[in-house]
C-alpha cells in the first residue's frame, strides 16, 4: 500500500472518530436519533475556515471556536426539537441539516478582502493538521466520552435512553439533559469538521448534506451503538473502505453497502455495541 | 387533622375534550396511611395517579401536597418534593445494573458539578463512593443486593417488581404511588409483596397510595379505600365499609334484576 494512502487514512479515521463520538454521545448514550450531524460538521469547517481566512485568527483559536459555535448551535437548535420523540425528531434533524447547507450555499463571506459566496467551494484553507495534533485531539475525546459516560450526568444520559417517563419520575430533568448532550455531542462534530476543512483544504456545502450524515450513523451503528470502542473501529473500517479499494473504482461502494447489511445480519448490535437502542 | 394530611385532591376533574376521565373527585390522604384506590377497568385510577405526578395538569381543582400545589411544578420537580411511582408495566432501566437504577433514584441528592463528576478522583470520585454505598443500603434492606451488577432485565420478573419498588424508595419520598404492583405475581409472591408494604409502612414510615385489582391484596392491607367509577368517586372507608357498600358492589357486579 501506497504510504500516502496510509496517512490519508489516519488522519481521516481520527477526525471521523472525533465527529462519530459526538454522535454516539446524541444516539448511542442518550437514545435520540440525529441524522443531521453533518450540519454541525459544516458549522465547525466553515466558522473555523472563514475565521482564519477573513479575521487571521490563529489556527489553535479558530479549532476552539468551532467548537464553541457548533455546541451553541447544537444547544440552541435543541431547545424546540427536543421536546420530539423518535422517528419525529428524527425527521427534525434531517430537516436541521438540509437547512445548514441551503443557508451556506446562500452565504457570502468576505475572503482575503474580497466578498465570496460559499456556493462555490471555499478553497486555500491553511493547512495545519498533523498526526500528532489529531492523535491528541482522539485521544482527548475519547478519554473524555469515557469519563463522561461513568459520570452522574452521563447516567442519568443512559437512563433517558432506556426510559425517559421513568427517568424524569426519578427526578431527572430531561429536557435540560438531552439538550446538553445534543450541545456537547454537536461541539465534538464542529471540532472534528474544523479539522476537516485544514486538511483537505477545500469545502463546499454539498460535502456536508443528508447523505454524510448517513455515513456518519453508519460508522457508528457498524461499530456498535454506545460502545466507545466500536466508534474507534466502525469508522476506521469504513473511512478505509474507500480508500483501500480505490482500484476497483465505481465498484468500491458497492463493498460498503455489502459490509454495511452482512454486518446487520449477523451482529445487529454492531461490532462492539452490546447495547439495544430503540430510536 | 390538617397537620398529618400529606396529599389533598379538592374538586379535581380532567377532560380530555367532553370526556370526563376524572370528575371532581376529593379525597385526602394522612401520612403513614396504606390507601387502596380501586375501580373497574377505565375507571380514571391511573389518570388520577398521572394527575398526581404531573404527567397531566387537572381541568379543574387543585392538588396539595405538603402544602404545595402541585399545578406549578413539573414532573421531575414533583419527584423532588417527595412523591415517587412505580408503573403498571414495570418501567425499569432494564440494560443499566439493578446497582444503576438505584444510584439514579438518588441522583437529586448528587450535588456535584458538572467537571468534578468526570474526574476520576476528588470530590467526584468521593461523591459516586458515598451514593454507592448508600444504594447497597438500599438494595440489602430490599434482599437484592446479590443482584447488584446484574443488568435488570435479567432479573425474575417478581424481583423486578420488587426492584422498582426499592427504586421508588431509594428516591427518598415520603408518597409512594404504586400502580398494580401485584399483577402478574403469582399467590406466594402477592403474599410476599402484602408484608413487603407492611414493613415500608410500619419500619420506613411511608405513606403508599396503591392501584389494585387483588382484592385479597387490597382488603388485607389497606387502612382506607376509594371506590372510583366513570371517572366519580362513588365510595370511601375502610375496607369492612367498602366491602358491604351496595354502590361498590354494583359498579363491579352490575345491578340484579
Amino acid at each position: 500500500m501506497h504510504i500516502d494512502i496510509l496517512y490519508n487514512i489516519l488522519i481521516l479515521s481520527g477526525i471521523n472518530i472525533i465527529i462519530v463520538l459526538g454522535l454516539n454521545l446524541i444516539t448511542g448514550v442518550t437514545g435520540q436519533l440525529s441524522l443531521g450531524h453533518a450540519a454541525f460538521v459544516s458549522i465547525g469547517a466553515y466558522s473555523s475556515s472563514i475565521l482564519m481566512m477573513s479575521l487571521g485568527v490563529p489556527f489553535g483559536v479558530a479549532l476552539i471556536a468551532a467548537f464553541i459555535i457548533a455546541g451553541l448551535v447544537g444547544g440552541l437548535f435543541g431547545i424546540p426539537i427536543l421536546r420530539l420523540h423518535g422517528d419525529y425528531f428524527a425527521i427534525a434533524t434531517l430537516g436541521f441539516c438540509e437547512v445548514v447547507r441551503v443557508i451556506m450555499m446562500n452565504m457570502k463571506a468576505t475572503i482575503n478582502g474580497e466578498s465570496q459566496r460559499l456556493s462555490l467551494s471555499l478553497s486555500n484553507i491553511p493547512q495545519h493538521i498533523s498526526i500528532p495534533l489529531v492523535l491528541i485531539l482522539v485521544v482527548f475525546a475519547v478519554l473524555f466520552m469515557i469519563r463522561l459516560e461513568k459520570s452522574k450526568f452521563g447516567l442519568a444520559l443512559r437512563s433517558i435512553r432506556e426510559d425517559e417517563i421513568a427517568s424524569q419520575m426519578m427526578g431527572i430533568n430531561i429536557a435540560r439533559h438531552k439538550v446538553l448532550s445534543f450541545a456537547i455531542g454537536s461541539a465534538f462534530a464542529g471540532l472534528g469538521g474544523a479539522l476537516l476543512a485544514s486538511y483537505i483544504t477545500a469545502i463546499s456545502p454539498n460535502d456536508f448534506g443528508f447523505t454524510r450524515s448517513i455515513e456518519l450513523l453508519c460508522m457508528l451503528v457498524l461499530g456498535g451503538m454506545g460502545s466507545i470502542v466500536g466508534v474507534i473501529a466502525g469508522t476506521t473500517i469504513l473511512t478505509a473502505i474507500p480508500e483501500v479499494l480505490r482500484f476497483a473504482s465505481e465498484y468500491r461502494m458497492i463493498m460498503y453497502g455489502v459490509v454495511l447489511i452482512i454486518m446487520m445480519v449477523f451482529r445487529p448490535k454492531g461490532l462492539f455495541g452490546n447495547i439495544r437502542v430503540n430510536v | 387533622m390538617a397537620d398529618n394530611t400529606i396529599l389533598e385532591l379538592q374538586n379535581v376533574t380532567l377532560a380530555f375534550g367532553g370526556l370526563k376521565a376524572v370528575n371532581e373527585i376529593n379525597f385526602s390522604m394522612k401520612q403513614n396511611e396504606i390507601l387502596s384506590l380501586i375501580g373497574p377497568n377505565g375507571a380514571g385510577k391511573t389518570s388520577t395517579f398521572n394527575l398526581i405526578t404531573g404527567v397531566y395538569t387537572p381541568t379543574a381543582g387543585k392538588i396539595i401536597f405538603k402544602g404545595h400545589d402541585l399545578k406549578k411544578y413539573k414532573p421531575h420537580q414533583i419527584t423532588n418534593l417527595g412523591i415517587a411511582r412505580t408503573f403498571q408495566n414495570i418501567r425499569l432501566f432494564k440494560q443499566l445494573t439493578v446497582l444503576e437504577n438505584i444510584i439514579l433514584a438518588m441522583d437529586h441528592t448528587r450535588k456535584v458539578n458538572f467537571f468534578a463528576s468526570l474526574l476520576p478522583f476528588g470530590t467526584g470520585k468521593k461523591e459516586l463512593d458515598m451514593v454507592t454505598e448508600q444504594a447497597i443500603k438500599y438494595l440489602e434492606y430490599a434482599d437484592l443486593a446479590e443482584f447488584k451488577d446484574l443488568r435488570a432485565e435479567n432479573l425474575p420478573y417478581g424481583k423486578q417488581r420488587e426492584l422498582e419498588i426499592c427504586r421508588a424508595i431509594a428516591t427518598g419520598a415520603d408518597l409512594l404511588l404504586l400502580d398494580e404492583p401485584a399483577a402478574g405475581l403469582n399467590p406466594s409472591e402477592t403474599t410476599q409483596l402484602m408484608d413487603i408494604l407492611r414493613k415500608i409502612k410500619s419500619e420506613l414510615k411511608k405513606s403508599i397510595f396503591l392501584i389494585e385489582h387483588d382484592m385479597k391484596l387490597v382488603m388485607g392491607i389497606s387502612d382506607r379505600i376509594v371506590v372510583l367509577d366513570y371517572g366519580e368517586k362513588i365510595a370511601e372507608g375502610s375496607p369492612e365499609e367498602i366491602r358491604n357498600n351496595p354502590a361498590v358492589i354494583q359498579a363491579y357486579l352490575g345491578k340484579g334484576e
